[in-house]
């Protein structure tokens, strides 16, 4: 190696420096579930069901306030003939 | 070759134990790796949180280290352990043992901590800013602390891009061969090769420019 080659420093200086002790982490390990459960293969099934449920509750709760607002049924019609009049 | 070896080498169990059951028992037994981690691993993949534990307690003073690499600062080294055990939990049915469980977490770290140098490099950019001054010599490292040898050499590589940065860490902090860093890293070793002989070359220029040469001379003075 030349003598007068910088990379030599570099090399002396990393002898140096792989003597150094390490400060250790020593907390606990956190958030592994909150991390887990992004990935976890339950999770976007289960998202997806309550994601169509809630489009389900909103096309009935829609259907039935046009039902009952439309002038030609009566405001005042038992739960059965909604379902009747809507085809449920 | 004894029977575990035949096993492992493709042969029928059956056959060479001569007993059907015991073929099966010995076929077991040849292909489990043999690492003291293994029994944590498996027993982690079955639902033991302890065992992680475990696992993660045995290994966090390796890892803390291997991180304390990639940043000087003690929040972002705990951030990123964290990451690499987080990382090796949801990746743990990947581990097959055929090395040791240490080497398979020291490659996770390693991507880790190259990750996070990718992010803060494209976080320089996008702010334009840190003109970071290439560090001068300040005498020769034998007479320095290990922390503050550890600290320039940590500052030499800082403004260089990522993988450069990357292969001439593990060459110079963690001796690395350019195969090994291949290994860890998922390169081939000719890539490795080229890119710590151009990183190299790079370094050197810079040092030359900021008067680590003539550090070496006065330095024998």
């Amino acid at each position: 190696m030349n003598s007068h080659d910088p990379l030599e420093y570099v090399e002396r200086l990393a002898r140096r420096a792989r003597q150094e002790t390490a400060p250790c982490v020593d907390a606990p390990l956190r958030g592994l579930g909150r991390r887990v459960s992004r990935r976890n293969p339950i999770a976007r099934p289960l998202a997806a069901c309550a994601a169509f449920s809630a489009a389900l509750t909103g096309v009935t709760v829609a259907a039935t306030a046009y039902l009952l607002t439309a002038q030609t049924v009566d405001p005042y019609l038992t739960f059965f003939q909604v379902l009747d009049i809507s085809g449920l | 070759m004894d029977s575990a070896e035949a096993i492992a080498a493709g042969g029928d169990a059956n056959e060479i134990t001569g007993h059907p059951q015991r073929g099966l028992v010995w076929a077991m037994t040849a292909l489990q790796p043999k690492d003291d981690d293994w029994p944590d691993v498996r027993a982690s993949l079955e639902g033991d949180e302890g065992a992680y534990e475990r696992l993660v307690a045995r290994h966090r003073a390796a890892v803390s280290a291997q991180m304390w690499r990639f940043t000087r600062d003690r929040q972002a080294q705990c951030e990123l352990v964290q990451d690499v055990f987080v990382e090796a939990y949801l990746s743990l049915r990947s581990f097959r043992g055929k090395a040791p469980f240490l080497h398979w977490l020291h490659r996770i770290a390693t991507r880790v901590g190259y990750r996070y140098w990718k992010r803060l490099a494209r976080d320089a950019r996008d702010k334009s800013a840190l003109a970071r001054e290439f560090p001068r010599p300040i005498g020769p490292p034998e007479e320095m602390a290990p922390s503050e040898a550890a600290e320039q050499l940590f500052r030499l590589l800082e403004g260089f891009p990522p993988k450069d940065r990357l292969v001439l860490t593990l060459y110079y902090c963690e001796e690395l061969t350019a195969p090994q860093i291949a290994e860890r890293m998922g390169w081939s070793a000719t890539l490795v090769r080229v890119r710590v002989h151009r990183a190299r070359g790079r370094l050197r220029a810079m040092l030359r420019e900021a008067g680590f040469d003539r550090q070496r001379r006065s330095d024998h003075e």
